[in-house]
């Protein structure tokens, strides 16, 4: 059975209708005005593409402990498309920055087994075909670019994984005793971490990266 | 034997007066069973070129031309068509011209008339024949039900992205020029020019208003047209906005035997003049970029300009929590769609959720929405949810009418069931 809501006879409309149309001829269309709730902004509609002077890639990610302090394990929350090395521009990330805030500050590190935390509204859960594993990896749209933000495990130490992501912007590298200050460091759930966020011109060479960059 | 006019089914004369009236003899003509005969057989033969009309025009057409008409001009290379698929392949020629043909309102109030007069010439009230009366009384409704629905029913289409709402829906036949004033932070106010307008005027027209800000002349119209690339050497129609280095084509209109239910995208070149006289460019307007809103700047103040889909804002909102996209396993083909919506209505409050799919819709305010298309986003995977709104207040008269005359025939072959075992037992 079809749901049905509220309804309230049109017996006014009919009888116009009914004369109208029994006389031979329809209401006749004309210019008319009204106001109207503004249109949704169409994603296909935002551009992305950044004006003359602006960075053309936005590296936005952070790096948690996954082990113990010392064991050089971590997680990787970075903004990243299927294919390694996969960068965005500036205009995209910073549609999403505040929900990857928002994300990074809901981690959760249990005693076992990978983290959790709490999706903010719009990211979708996809499976994404890539060249190594991912923990997972979310997918999200406020623009003509379409962002994923990928989840992964990985060894290496701190400073070689900042520093590869500068690379992947374009940046200069950063010496260890600039962590502290390039990076924003956070205690999230009793563990510590780095995020990185680096804009340039993109990465020198064509964009090669080593196959352990995720 | 029984001669026809005795049958039940026609019922018999009944007395008349011995010297018939003009008014009793017209009675008498219109309740001929002769007309009632070709009456149906003029139905078959509205069908079956109605039928065949659909591979050159649109259903919507169709049915306007053909069942909704009085009368229809029927084209003979219908008849040719037809001997090409069965019967003759090799048919190169089209038969030219075309043949005037009675349409739907005509067939269908004569055929109603007909039965009226029928019933006050020759059937009788008695328990008898009151299955008969009963199935009439079904034909009745349905006829009357089909008119209605004809002359009032109003088709539009929501389109709506999972976890958003909208306010408005779009009619997938009807177009309009929106002269949008965005300069209210709250809202917009809309002047709409109706296709029509624009469809019926000459080129080199203007349509003037005073709710316009400014009057539009069209240059050009395109009934179904997409936007392409400038051949070498030629110009663009357009002087301002994106159709700047760009041309139309026209297409073939969408047809009924299309399979994948496509419809046609006017376009059209305007050329704007502000009141005091002065040319603000010419615009390519193709509804196929409705949502590309083109800046025009006029008085002072700053519009933006769309040819889109005519919509109809309704007083209340649809949100679609969640929709359900399911296909054939291994397979595009799709196996089920639903969506979960919840609508918001100031006057009612909020209604739902509730889940819309197939043979499940939601009746609101006199609108019945049904679950009518579903895609996927593949990038991104947001699901598009399609809801069909069909308002049309004659909505109960087909099951009114199959109700009717369901019972009329249970009544009807009941009696005649137990006549038989009467007779049967009295011998």
């Amino acid at each position: 059975m079809p749901f049905r809501s509220h309804s309230q006879p049109p017996v006014g409309r009919w009888a116009v209708l009914v004369t109208f149309c029994l006389a031979g001829c329809g209401p006749s269309e004309q210019v008319s005005k009204y106001t109207a709730p503004k249109d949704p902004v169409d994603p296909d509609l935002v551009s992305d593409a950044p004006t003359q002077g602006e960075p053309e890639v936005r590296v936005l990610g952070a790096i948690a402990e996954a082990g113990k302090p010392g064991e050089e394990s971590w997680y990787f929350f970075k903004f990243q498309g299927p294919k390694l090395g996969d960068s965005y521009p500036p205009r995209a990330i910073e549609r999403h920055a505040a929900d990857f805030d928002a994300f990074v500050k809901s981690l959760k590190f249990p005693a076992a087994g990978a983290p959790t935390w709490t999706v903010p509204a719009g990211w979708r859960a996809v499976e994404v075909q890539t060249q190594f594993p991912r923990i997972a990896t979310f997918r999200m749209r406020k623009s003509e670019t379409t962002v994923d933000l990928a989840v992964s495990q990985t060894g290496g130490d701190l400073l070689g994984n900042i520093n590869r992501w500068y690379g992947q912007a374009g940046a200069e590298p950063i010496k260890a005793d600039e962590i502290a200050t390039k990076t924003r460091v956070l205690t999230v759930d009793g563990r510590k971490v780095w995020v990185v966020d680096v804009s340039g011109p993109g990465p020198k060479g064509g964009g090669m990266v080593p196959p352990f960059a995720k | 034997m029984s001669t026809p006019e005795a049958h039940d089914y026609v019922g018999a004369p009944k007395a008349g007066p011995a010297r018939p009236s003009v008014p009793y003899r017209a009675l008498r003509a219109a309740a001929s069973l002769r007309l009632t005969v070709v009456l149906f057989a003029l139905s078959m033969v509205l069908v079956f070129f109605g039928t065949l009309a659909q591979q050159h025009a649109s259903i919507e057409t169709v049915v306007n031309d053909y069942f909704r008409s009085w009368f229809v001009m029927i084209e003979l290379r219908l008849v040719t068509d037809f001997l090409k698929v069965f019967f003759v392949p090799d048919l190169k020629s089209d038969l030219p011209g075309k043949v005037p043909f009675p349409g739907g309102y005509a067939i269908g109030w004569v055929m109603f008339f007909n039965l009226l007069a029928a019933h006050a010439i020759r059937f009788k009230l008695t328990w008898k024949r009151s299955g008969i009366f009963l199935l009439h009384a079904g034909v009745i409704v349905l006829l009357l039900g089909e008119f209605l629905t004809g002359i009032l029913s109003v088709e539009s289409r929501m389109m709506i992205r999972e976890k958003e709402s909208t306010s408005f829906a779009f009619h997938l036949n009807q177009h309009e020029l929106a002269v949008i004033d965005p300069s209210d932070p709250g809202h917009d106010t809309v002047v709409v020019v109706p296709g029509s307008l624009i469809r019926d005027a000459a080129d080199g027209q203007w349509i003037s208003h005073p709710d316009l800000p400014f009057d539009v002349r069209r240059d050009q119209y395109v009934v179904n047209a997409r936007v392409r690339k400038l051949e070498p050497g030629e110009e663009s129609p357009a002087t301002k906005g994106l159709g700047v280095g760009r041309g139309i084509q026209s297409l073939p209109r969408s047809k009924g035997t299309d399979a994948d239910g496509r419809v046609d995208y006017p376009a059209a070149v305007l050329t704007l003049r502000d009141k005091a006289g002065a040319e603000l460019g010419t615009y390519l307007l193709p509804t196929i970029f409705e949502g590309r809103l083109q800046p025009v700047e006029a008085g002072g103040k700053k519009y933006d300009v769309t040819f889109r889909f005519k919509r109809t804002y309704k007083p209340y909102s649809v949100y679609v929590e969640s929709a359900e996209h399911k296909k054939y396993a291994g397979t595009e083909t799709p196996k089920d769609y639903a969506s979960t919506v919840i609508l918001d209505d100031p006057e009612y409050g909020k209604v739902g959720p509730i889940r819309i799919w197939m043979n499940h819709p939601l009746r609101h305010r006199n609108e019945t929405f049904y679950q009518s298309s579903m895609s996927t986003d593949d990038e991104t995977g947001v699901k598009l949810t399609g809801l069909q709104v069909v308002e049309n207040p004659a909505w109960t008269a087909p099951y009114l009418a199959c109700i009717l005359v369901s019972l009329g025939m249970l009544v009807h072959f009941g009696i005649k069931l137990l006549t038989f075992l009467d007779r049967r037992g009295a011998k």
